[in-house]
């Protein structure tokens, strides 16, 4: 019956107008959308532009759909977000992270409309707030400081890549200008206001009411110290220092926390838990690797600058650029990086495990009985394997492709026993392309505070872990937790339809510079200011790297930062809890 | 907050103090005169019966860092059985055994009594990592040492002989990353395995693209710590670590800078040397070297050295020493990590078991306590076990048992591989240290090493009020018949102060504080940094996937920052 | 005699943790002392009777102990934990880690249970009526090979999830549905039998044991090799019956292939290529 498998992903429009609003008619454009092969569309007599419904075994959804070079019959993408999860698989095969790629699903043309964003959860148990931001300004300052100031090297906050060399012009404390950064950093800094949250905001009979930030404290410790079993759910978009202090609320309310590494690399976690990882900073890489592998991960999309800075085209001490290296693309699909490669391996939808233990086999000359593994002909491996035995330092860099599938932290525990059996020929790393710009600070900080990288139950009153018991997205799935408070994240925006519904059963605090899909159905509502804008913060490069994010422009008036909020928090609930 | 610690037995080597009957006196958070205090309003301790020292100080311990918590991360199984509950408004939560989270570390070390801990290998260009994990350890003070041996600016000076520019970049770095110490590992070998090369590398082997051996670099390095007058000797893991043979790679290191020592104050510190104490060809053969290298620490002034001593039970190495890693999970088949850090160093994670039936395990076992007990003077040997890879640092108070008592060794050897103790002198050694020579090497020496002796490691007036008493009295107890007692003592301190706060009692945290971060501000000629800067600017780019300007740490980034102010000798 | 029941005494919304309800725990106690046993709703500790009415007399053994639960515990974690004898049998769901490092004694569930279903079990038998999730048998996150179930029987009358028997070390497991992907990973002794289909990477890193599937499969892993045809083949306590391709491996976990994948002939025709290899 299901003809088609869908997957989800990144793409550069998405990312770009993420930063330029959420609820902005681009963001819906680009998002809600169906890229589909051109002989399906004529197959099934639809049009380029035209309405279609896609239908998968957990949910319909209603998107755009559009002709793209960048998939292949058979396969339809829809970027990630709200619309691609209505349709998603929520089974997280015990790992934390739903099967967002991979899913069998039909399509067939609809005369029904696109949703609006909010609409799209308006059906579960609590009505998301409808936002007028024409109704919303910022508070005029009563000093504004004047002058133009010419920041370099700064840090940019929007992905795993981390830029430390943008240009920003700052002139009357409005960013003017920005240098060096890619589409979608550009765009998070020109936009940062839009969509922006002034007032902490309680909801009160169906509306959100603006409050005084104490009342909101005061509020949303309360809804923390009656929880049973909350989670603190988010972190990956602010800073170290805030995400210090969410432990240290999470141990005090005793509940769960958790980063967005559960619905992006936490399966890259579980293959290290297994076989360990052999990984290297991405200077090294650049100034050494003359065989760069991109599996599973879209870089011209998701990593803009990754290619030029770190990688394929990269300047290196030893490496001068990219006639000295050689470019292996893996994917299910034509992606938009595939064009650079100098092989490219189209692979069966779910079966990377496969294709990676034919490699594995093939680099230790062990004979392999089939013909074809995972889609791609016996040959065509052994070539690839020749490839990377014989180069002088390669690198894997891999993305989602290979942790939302199916086999999940399995495929990326191959993917490293590949890398680690290939140093017995030569020198070999992989390295996880990271999402968010402080997904892997977070997760380093969880580690070091409590033993564990992520989804941390501290109910008992010690770190316990276990992804798929612990692991935020199933704990919402099933319905488990009975309060939550969602920080520098919009997980209703990513997280699978069945984890919203019941997100919306239960009291919600939301800790965020902006609008998010999460506020539309918040309780407690406290604005913040944007880490490496406006506020400080120590953050993790995706290699690990530590970099201090600087502030260049003051927050609005009013606007603290997540640290300030937080210690806020904390001494409240420590009054609740051990008297005054 | 005033204190008096009353008729305890009080040793205090740094000043000549060998149990006798003291009141200590604590105000403002230091060690001052009884005169001092206002006796009717100070706290009072009765410490009769017990011990009192100076907080312990281990100069050689992996608590920080990206590899540290790249163990964390790698060994959920570390941290299911475990763990510490939160206890209050008093106590925090935490977790893990071989690698435990950082809240667990300072209590630990707090509850053995111990107060100051230096994590010993830190890659400079990931050392903010390393700073935030160390400001998260409460209550000890701390310090880091970066690794040196494979940084390309100091490879180039010292192929190019340029020593001055060498030791001017030292200091810059030093600076800039706030670090305490040069460190070595494997010299060399981390260049190497960018290309996947450098297993094994021998001392006097060029390293591949420079005109330099890893003996090149120990001396060149050994010279700009004297030009620079750094508190601490170079600290060195020597090549070929894990290698049957290897102790004549530790004695050549040792010798090649025999010659260098100035002002009598020693020019190399070995470290974990029990990893490069082997004798014999093959793991077949392998056999404890501890006689050799005690011979010559005896004979040779210039040498100081650490143990690395093993403690069956789980371990998880963890290494600059990055080939070293790849051997060892070649022979210990299991889980594997690896970090490189480009322009700079590397690091290898792999978990590991020491087994008291197994051959090797056995012999790595003898080397330490081998050194400890033929080496005459206790000020140049120190107490650890390279935590986590030879052990816990939990597991200090059963290697002072071994240590103090020789029916402790005897009745660990009655269970141990006997093939293996043939390999070795220690069933042979009657010598047992007595309570002082442990306070020794447990206190007063690592903060002479480390040049901290005038707040650290003694309680004279001035020391920093860090202060451990121990349930064990002395005059009733025959430590070589019950070194039980003096190990469950150690185990839980009766009590433990921490800049003059009662942090530990009856082996109970009581309260959460944090301690300072030291590092060196090594002052130099202002004409000669502006040239070193130049070229640190000039290649930065090229080399780098960073900017210079977030290379370097702010002051404010960390809790409690104290720079030792040094005086170069450049001109 | 010897019967204890519990109704949950409200609908659970958060975890509830039941590790200390089974036979051993309650044999030779009261109602009113078994009453008092430590459990935890979310992070709330409480006492079995805040959350439970029983009912009922234990016996004085545990042997002689059957704790009947009566409604929906889907919340419920580490039910039966470390349970030598008795019986234990559940009216509905049974929430996660169900008889958790269990060493004897039967656990019967007639509804659902959740992940790690006999986690590490040791001995005894585990029956679940309706669906497992994934991680039946499992070993825990880190653990190397052979950490998992090394002892005793599971039987699933439904479907199960990913990672059947991950870690396994000896024991039995048979499913009468469907299985998810990884069957076996990491496996080194023990007998697995699937009634129905599995998703795939079946015997992924298995060093020893066996693994039969009677539905269809869509690939095999190309680190197995195809050595027999087998008519029929036995996982205590049923046999079940083929034809079937034996394959060996996994080369890449272990080259002296010690593990055993049996998989139907007749319901995958799209491994008949494989057939050149046999002599």
């Amino acid at each position: 019956m299901f003809t088609f498998t869908l997957i989800t992903g990144r793409t550069l429009e998405q990312g770009r107008n993420l930063e330029i609003g959420k609820f902005s008619k681009g963001y819906l454009n680009s998002v809600a959308v169906c890229e589909m092969a051109k002989e399906d569309m004529e197959k099934l007599g639809i049009k380029d532009g035209s309405n279609v419904k896609v239908k998968t075994a957990y949910g319909e959804v209603v998107v755009k759909a559009v002709t793209s070079a960048s998939t292949t019959p058979g396969i339809i993408f829809i970027p990630m977000g709200a619309w691609a999860n209505m349709v998603v698989n929520p089974n997280s095969q015990g790992s934390g992270m739903p099967t967002l790629k991979g899913i069998p699903a039909t399509v067939e043309p609809t005369s029904e409309q696109v949703s609006a964003l909010e609409d799209l959860i308006s059906m579960f148990h609590k009505k998301p707030i409808k936002i007028d931001f024409s109704q919303i300004s910022p508070p005029s300052s009563t000093s504004t400081a004047s002058g133009e100031y010419n920041f370099k090297d700064v840090v940019c906050c929007f992905c795993g890549c981390v830029c430390d060399d943008l240009e920003v012009v700052v002139k009357d404390s409005t960013i003017k200008s920005v240098k060096n950064a890619c589409a979608i950093g550009m765009a998070k800094l020109l936009n940062y206001n839009n969509e922006r949250v002034y007032k902490p905001m309680i909801r009160k009979n169906g509306k959100l009411v603006e409050v005084s930030l104490e009342e909101a404290i005061e509020a949303a410790a309360n809804i923390l110290v009656n929880a049973k079993y909350p989670i603190l759910y988010g972190w990956s978009s602010t800073s170290n220092e805030a995400m210090r202090l969410g432990v240290r609320l999470a141990e005090l309310v005793g509940g769960v926390v958790d980063n967005t590494s559960v619905i992006c690399h936490g399966p890259t976690v579980l293959g290290t838990q297994q076989v360990g990882v052999v990984t290297a900073t991405l200077g090294q890489i650049r100034n050494r690797a003359d065989l760069i592998i991109f599996w599973g991960c879209n870089p011209l999309h998701a990593h803009p600058r990754h290619t030029v800075r770190y990688s394929a085209m990269a300047k290196g001490w030893f490496i001068k650029g990219r006639k000295e290296r050689k470019i292996i693309i893996v994917d299910v699909r034509p992606s938009p990086t595939s064009r650079i490669a100098d092989l490219f391996i189209q692979v069966k939808p779910g079966r990377d495990y496969e294709l990676i233990t034919a490699l594995r086999m093939a680099i230790k000359d062990h004979t392999i009985e089939a013909e074809e593994v995972a889609g791609v002909p016996r040959d065509k491996i052994l070539q690839m394997a020749d490839m990377l035995r014989s180069a002088k330092f390669g690198v894997l860099f891999f993305g989602m492709g290979l942790t939302m599938t199916t086999g999940k932290g399995r495929n990326i525990e191959e993917a490293i026993k590949l890398v680690q059996d290939l140093n017995e020929w030569t020198k070999f790393v992989i390295l996880p392309m990271r999402g968010h710009f402080n997904v892997a600070g977070t997760n380093a900080v969880m580690a070091w505070l409590t033993g564990f990288p992520y989804a941390i139950d501290l109910s008992l009153g010690y770190p316990r872990h276990n992804p798929g018991l612990t692991s935020s997205t199933d704990i919402l799935i099933r319905g488990d937790a009975d309060a939550a408070l969602i920080i520098a994240s919009d997980p209703a925006s990513h997280f699978p339809q069945q984890a919203i519904e019941n997100l919306t059963r239960i009291p919600v605090i939301v800790i965020d510079p902006r609008w998010s899909l999460t506020s539309t159905i918040a309780d407690v509502i406290i604005p913040t200011a944007f880490v490496g804008i406006e506020v400080d913060g120590v953050v993790y490069r995706m290699d690990g790297v530590p970099l201090k994010a600087k502030s260049i422009v003051k927050p609005p008036p009013g606007i603290l930062s997540d640290e300030e909020v937080l210690k806020m928090n904390i001494k409240k609930v420590e009054e609740k809890k051990f008297g005054g | 907050m005033e204190w008096i610690i009353k008729n305890g037995f009080v040793y205090d080597p740094l000043n000549n103090v060998k149990g006798e009957k003291m009141d200590i006196a604590i105000k403002n958070g230091k060690i001052v005169s009884l005169s001092q205090v206002n006796e009717r309003e100070a706290k009072v301790v009765d410490a009769s019966g017990m011990v009192v020292m100076a907080g312990g100080v281990d100069i050689h311990s992996h608590i920080a860092g990206p590899k540290v918590n790249a163990g964390r991360i790698m060994r959920p199984e570390d941290h299911y059985k475990v763990y510490m509950r939160i206890m209050g408004n008093v106590r925090r939560s935490g977790s893990g055994r071989t690698t435990p989270s950082t809240n667990i570390i300072g209590y630990k070390y707090a509850r053995m009594g111990w107060t100051t801990v230096i994590e010993p290998a830190t890659p400079p260009l990931k050392t903010r990592h390393t700073h935030e994990e160390l400001d998260d350890i409460p209550i000890i003070d701390k310090a880091c040492f970066p690794l040196l041996d494979s940084n390309w600016f100091i490879l180039n000076y010292l192929e190019k002989g340029e020593i001055e520019k060498c030791a001017a970049f030292i200091a810059w770095i030093l600076k800039a990353i706030k670090g305490y110490a040069i460190k070595l590992v494997d010299p060399g070998s981390a260049e190497a395995w960018g290309w996947g090369k450098g297993v094994g590398l021998h001392c006097d082997e060029p390293i591949p693209g420079y005109n330099l051996t890893p003996l090149d670099i120990v001396k060149g390095l050994c010279k700009v710590n004297q030009i620079l007058n750094l508190p601490h000797p170079i600290h060195v893991h020597c090549n070929r670590l894990g290698f049957p043979g290897n102790y004549t790679c530790t004695l050549e290191t040792m010798d090649s800078v025999s010659g260098l020592a100035k002002n009598g104050l020693p020019s190399i510190h070995i470290t974990h040397v029990q990893f490069t104490g082997y004798t014999g060809e093959s793991w077949a053969s392998v056999g404890s070297g501890g006689e050799e290298i005690a011979k010559y620490v005896n004979n040779n002034k210039h040498v100081t050295l650490d143990l690395g001593q093993v403690v069956f039970g789980e371990a998880t190495t963890m290494t600059a020493d990055a080939p070293f890693e790849f051997t060892l999970y070649h022979l210990s088949p299991g889980k594997w990590s690896n970090a490189d850090v480009e322009v700079e160093t590397s690091a290898g994670i792999v978990p590991y078991k020491y087994k008291r039936k197994n051959y090797v395990n056995t012999v790595q076992w003898t080397i330490g306590l081998e050194i400890a007990l033929l080496v005459k003077d206790p000020w140049r040997v120190f107490m650890t076990t390279d935590h986590p890879n030879a052990g816990p640092f939990t597991k200090y108070p059963t290697v002072i048992g071994w240590l103090v008592s020789r029916k402790a060794r005897e009745k660990t050897m009655e269970t141990v591989n006997k093939r293996g103790l043939r390999k070795s002198a220690l069933p042979t050694i009657d010598r047992e240290y007595d309570l002082y020579e442990i306070t020794i090497l447990t206190r007063a020496s690592p903060a002479k090493i480390l040049g901290l002796e005038k707040e650290k490691g003694h309680l004279g007036v001035g020391a920093d009020a860090d202060v451990a008493i121990y349930n064990i009295n002395p005059e009733k107890i025959d430590l070589s018949k019950d070194y039980k007692e003096l190990v469950k003592a150690f185990k839980r301190a009766a009590y433990t102060f921490k800049n003059g706060e009662l942090v530990v009692k009856d082996g109970e945290i009581v309260k959460h504080t944090y301690g300072k971060t030291y590092y060196v501000n090594c002052r130099i000629p202002s004409d000669l940094e502006k040239l070193v800067v130049d070229d640190v600017k000039a290649k930065f780019k090229e080399w780098y996937s960073v900017s210079l300007n977030n290379y370097v740490i702010g002051d404010e980034e960390i809790r409690s920052l104290k720079p030792l102010e040094v005086e170069s000798s450049l001109k | 005699m010897g019967e204890v029941t519990l109704k949950p005494k409200f609908t659970f919304h958060v975890p509830v943790e039941m590790f200390n309800v089974s036979p051993d725990m309650f044999s030779a106690k009261t109602v009113k002392e078994i009453g008092e046993l430590k459990a935890y709703e979310g992070n709330r500790e409480k006492k079995l009777s805040d959350l439970f009415d029983i009912e009922g007399e234990p016996g004085g053994k545990p042997e002689e102990v059957t704790i009947i639960v009566k409604g929906d515990i889907s919340k419920a974690r580490r039910l039966g934990k470390g349970m030598t004898a008795g019986k234990i049998v559940v009216e509905g769901n049974a929430g996660h880690m169900v008889g958790y490092g269990m060493r004897g004694g039967i656990i019967t569930i007639h509804g659902n249970a959740g992940l790690w279903v006999g986690c590490k079990m040791k001995d005894g038998v585990i029956e679940i009526f309706g669906n497992a999730e994934d991680n039946v048998g499992g070993s825990l996150r880190g653990e190397k090979p052979g950490k998992g179930m090394s002892g005793g029987v599971i039987l699933i009358h439904g479907n199960a999830g990913a990672e059947v028997g991950r870690g396994m070390k000896g024991g039995s497991i048979i499913v009468d549905g469907d299985v998810g992907p990884l069957v076996g990973v990491d496996m080194v002794g023990g007998n697995i039998g699937v009634k129905g289909n599995c998703e795939g990477k079946a015997g992924a890193r298995m060093k020893g044991g066996r693994i039969v599937i009677c539905g269809s499969i869509p690939e095999i892993l190309p680190s197995f090799y195809i050595e027999e045809v087998r008519e029929s083949i036995k996982v205590k306590p049923e046999k079940f019956t083929g034809p079937f391709y034996v394959f060996i491996g996994d080369a890449l976990a272990d080259i002296k292939c010690n593990g055993r994948l049996l998989v139907s002939i007749n319901n995958n025709p799209h491994l008949k290529p494989y057939e050149k290899f046999l002599e």
